[in-house]
């Protein structure tokens, strides 16, 4: 355990450098970007008004001291105001965190109820005639297909035929959580498409590879039947690969939620950020961008510690 | 293409009473006329409802609160319904009383406004002249960095000349200065609570106008609710406007189709009209406007091939208006010159360079002695603005020609386009908000007043003092006159072409509001006059 606890902690410190790096690198590539916050705002007003919006927001400051200021605030926990809404970013991420968090979820769920079965099944069937094409042709589709265009066709037909979702009427689960199901639906099943192309494909592979194993063949000389060894074989190794998919794709949703949010009208965080990078709002997308690299590498280092609980020699191969 | 009678009840006003006493009846001292008791007099069988809540589905978010210095369209819509000006327009451009109930031109440069007594500010205290006077002198004060004021002529004195009489003295005649305090860009401001450091117009609201904010999400949403103490009786009739900010058409499309929002507008969405088509109980208004389309090439920048004035006249002759419509822009809009055709100040086939003719290009292009010149054309990845270069594309190349198209983001084509100077461009397509007088867009072809163009329009002596009388001259055969000579002298030196006006489209849900939209429109108000707009009883 206490070498798991040193393994964490090493991890966080290496963890906190690369946010360190990130912050660095979005601060300067964001100023680095044509037009600056009140050049996009007002492009065709005097330079008088453009100096008097870069001087209320310091932005008429040395960029080191821009950033060592906005440092400094940072691990206090304060990401700064908007330059549009003078209003804290913090409290605008604290409302549209659980909207991207929600529709994340929502679509990583649906990639693992649709994905794992599929693709175990592709793999127990593989040596069926047309099975081994026909997934590998369904998990190439879902895989292939972008967000944006599952996202405008199913906004079409969902709108056209009245099929009970909405479309830009987000209500918070806590007020309705029914009206927020109908909301968050279909963008997280546009979100999903590629997740259970990802989840399918890789535990079809998985479920071919592991019934390869001298351990599945001695669990059915042993007698066991073909249930059991699939629930408590197959599936179990199979877990492995399937939670590193999806530890990327939820490096991948984290970029996903950015179209489906702009293109359903969800208030979550990826809308703002797209916002926050047109409007040159420097403090939103920092603070953003800093977040997503948070929540990506608690994501992988929880992918990391699960990897520890379903095969107990990674953990202590780590351990050692 | 001009807009349709969207409403029911007007088309039965203007076939009652003409269409000089309807616009009386809207605005000429006694704007609560037009408030629903007297339309629901005239017309029981129908019903509506005052009360309950509009939701509007907006593309682009407001990014500035202070109406003063708000520079985007996109601002102005939103803040129209929470502000109000001196004076109004009307649904054709005509003048109407807004918070001064008359007006008075004493002299060639004064002007003496009556101001609406009982008008309260949205948090009930009642508006008074220091209000109009500081509020006017905010608007030109250099301090307060407004564009606006460039197109307000120079301001001598503004005083109260009485408990409700202000006096605008000016230094010079300018003629369009009525038009000039009419939109949001003028708006009359809470100045005691601004003075006092109670109020922070950049970031917070405070007007005498029919809605005020309840909350704001930015980029999200915005709950607006009934001024209670709105100055025309019995407005707003709806008790809330809800503004959803919904960047995609299709979304806002599919939001109207199933009834969650009961307006939508489109923003240069040349296939807004076309999608909207056949959607039930959806009524859809591609609307007139003064705001087009130009297309600039860059005579200041030395690396730019537009330097060349008769270069410059070739490309301008093979522009082909009719086709950058059909095809660009779905239909919509009409080939105009600096001025739109919706003024009908400007006859287009007096215009040397203005016609399209292959022939004459060539010839021209001849004696520039830049044939084969190929250049970069500058245009924001917006469906409109690069379809329409696609079409130019096409044209430039009849005479040999070759336009190379780069799709920039905001950020860059802002920062190219107008900040730098010169201007890092060498031709670019975008477009100008036209307003309400035939010569304010014209100023922005003045780059000794406007500074923003000189990074790629020279400046032209003789049209700048065209531009100047334009300003001028007093209403009548001579500023007429002068008015086409300045439209011939930008379509002379071709630096800005002006291609085709900019329509805006708006849906609504028939059977859930009543709502009339403006039919000629110069300041990108969509919903100019919402607050009459009533639901529809169930």
């Amino acid at each position: 355990m206490s070498l798991l606890a040193r393994y964490v902690a090493l991890r966080m410190a290496s963890a906190c450098l690369t946010l360190f790096g990130v912050a660095i690198l979005i601060f300067a590539s964001i100023h680095a970007l044509p037009g600056s916050f009140e050049e996009v705002l007002v492009p065709q007003a005097t330079q008088e008004l453009r100096d008097q919006i870069a001087e209320r927001y310091g932005l008429d400051k040395p960029i080191v001291e821009q950033f060592g200021l906005w440092l400094a605030r940072a691990v206090q926990g304060d990401l700064g105001v908007s330059l549009i809404t003078q209003e804290p970013v913090t409290a605008e991420f604290r409302r549209r965190l659980p909207v991207t968090a929600e529709i994340a979820g929502i679509a990583t769920l649906i990639a693992i109820v649709i994905g794992v079965p599929l693709g175990i099944l592709a793999g127990l069937s593989s040596h069926r005639r047309f099975v081994p094409g026909l997934s590998r042709l369904v998990g190439g589709l879902a895989m292939s297909v972008p967000d944006f265009v599952i996202g405008t066709v199913l906004l079409y037909y969902f709108s056209r035929y009245s099929l009970w979702l909405t479309v830009g009427d987000w209500v918070p689960f806590a007020e309705d959580p029914i009206a927020n199901l109908r909301a968050a639906l279909l963008p997280a099943l546009s979100l999903s498409l590629l997740g259970i192309g990802l989840v399918m494909a890789t535990a079809r592979h998985a479920t071919i590879s592991i019934l390869g194993q001298d351990f599945i063949m001695a669990a059915m000389a042993r007698g066991k039947t073909p249930y059991t060894v699939v629930h408590q074989h197959v599936l179990r190794n199979a877990g492995i690969p399937v939670i590193t998919i999806l530890a990327i794709y939820s490096g991948y949703l984290l970029g996903g939620t950015i179209i489906v949010e702009m293109l359903f009208s969800v208030p979550g965080i990826g809308r703002y950020l797209i916002f926050g990078v047109l409007n040159r709002d420097y403090p939103v997308v920092q603070a953003g961008v800093l977040l997503a690299a948070a929540v990506f590498i608690l994501l992988n280092m929880l992918a990391d510690v699960l990897y520890a609980v379903l095969d107990p020699r990674l953990a202590g191969g780590r351990g050692q | 293409m001009s807009g349709q009678p969207s409403n029911l009840l007007e088309t039965v006003l203007r076939q009652h009473l003409g269409r000089r006493q309807f616009m009386r009846g809207l605005g000429a001292g006694t704007a609560g006329l037009a408030a629903a008791g007297f339309v629901s007099q005239l017309l029981p069988g129908i019903a509506h409802a005052a009360g309950g809540t509009i939701t509007w589905a907006k593309p682009l978010e407001t990014k500035e609160f202070d109406p003063q210095t708000a520079i985007l369209g996109s601002s102005w819509q939103l803040l129209h319904t929470i502000y109000d000006s001196l004076v109004d327009q009307d649904e054709n451009l005509n003048l109407v009383p807004g918070l001064a109930e008359s007006w008075e031109q004493t002299s060639p440069t004064t002007y003496v406004f009556k101001i609406r007594e009982g008008v309260k500010f949205s948090n009930g205290r009642e508006m008074t002249v220091d209000d109009v006077v500081g509020s006017i002198k905010r608007l030109y004060d250099p301090k307060t960095g407004s564009y606006w004021a460039l197109e307000m002529g120079s301001l001598k004195d503004v005083k109260a000349t009485g408990d409700w009489t202000v006096e605008i003295e000016l230094e010079e005649p300018h003629t369009p200065i009525l038009h000039g305090l009419s939109p949001t860009m003028a708006s009359i401001m809470p100045m005691k609570e601004i003075e006092s450091g109670e109020l922070d117009p950049s970031k917070d609201t405070l007007g005498t106008g029919p809605f005020m904010v309840k909350s704001h999400s930015q980029d999200d949403n915005w709950v607006l609710v009934r001024n209670p103490h709105y100055w025309r009786e019995g407005l707003p009739k709806a008790d809330e406007l809800h503004v959803k900010i919904m960047p995609s058409d299709p979304a806002r499309i599919a939001a109207l189709r199933d009834g969650s929002v009961d307006i939508a507008s489109f923003e240069a969405s040349p296939d807004a009209p076309l999608l909207l088509q056949n959607i039930p109980d959806v009524e859809v208004i591609v609307e007139d406007v003064t705001n087009f389309y130009f297309f600039a090439m860059n005579a200041v920048w030395d690396k730019s091939p537009f330097r060349n004035e008769k270069l410059r006249q070739a490309v301008a002759l093979t522009i082909d208006r009719d086709t950058i419509r059909n095809i660009a822009l779905g239909g919509a809009g009409e080939p105009t010159a600096a001025m739109a055709p919706a003024f009908g100040a400007c006859d287009t086939s007096k215009l040397p360079y203005w016609n399209r003719d292959i022939e004459k290009a060539k010839a021209i292009l001849k004696e520039s002695g830049a044939e084969g010149t190929e250049f970069e054309l500058l245009v924001r990845n917006l469906p409109a603005d690069i379809q329409m270069a696609q079409v130019i594309k096409r044209n430039v190349a009849e005479i040999g020609l070759t336009a190379d198209i780069s799709v920039v983001d905001e950020g860059t084509w802002v920062k190219r386009a107008w900040i730098d100077n010169p201007s890092q461009f060498e031709a670019m397509v975008t477009w100008y908000a036209g307003y309400s007088d035939p010569v304010m867009a014209t100023l922005w072809w003045d780059s000794s007043k406007a500074g923003f163009t000189a990074g790629h329009m020279p400046s032209v002596p003789e049209l700048n003092q065209l531009i100047a009388d334009s300003f001028s001259l007093p209403e009548g055969a001579e500023r007429d006159a002068t008015l086409q000579a300045l439209c011939a002298k930008i379509d002379e030196i071709a630096v800005k072409v002006p291609l085709v006006t900019r329509q805006d489209t708006v849906a609504f849900r028939k059977d859930k509001i009543k709502a009339s939209v403006a039919h000629v429109e110069g300041y990108v108000n969509t919903l100019r006059g919402v607050e009459e707009y009533t639901l529809v009883s169930p």
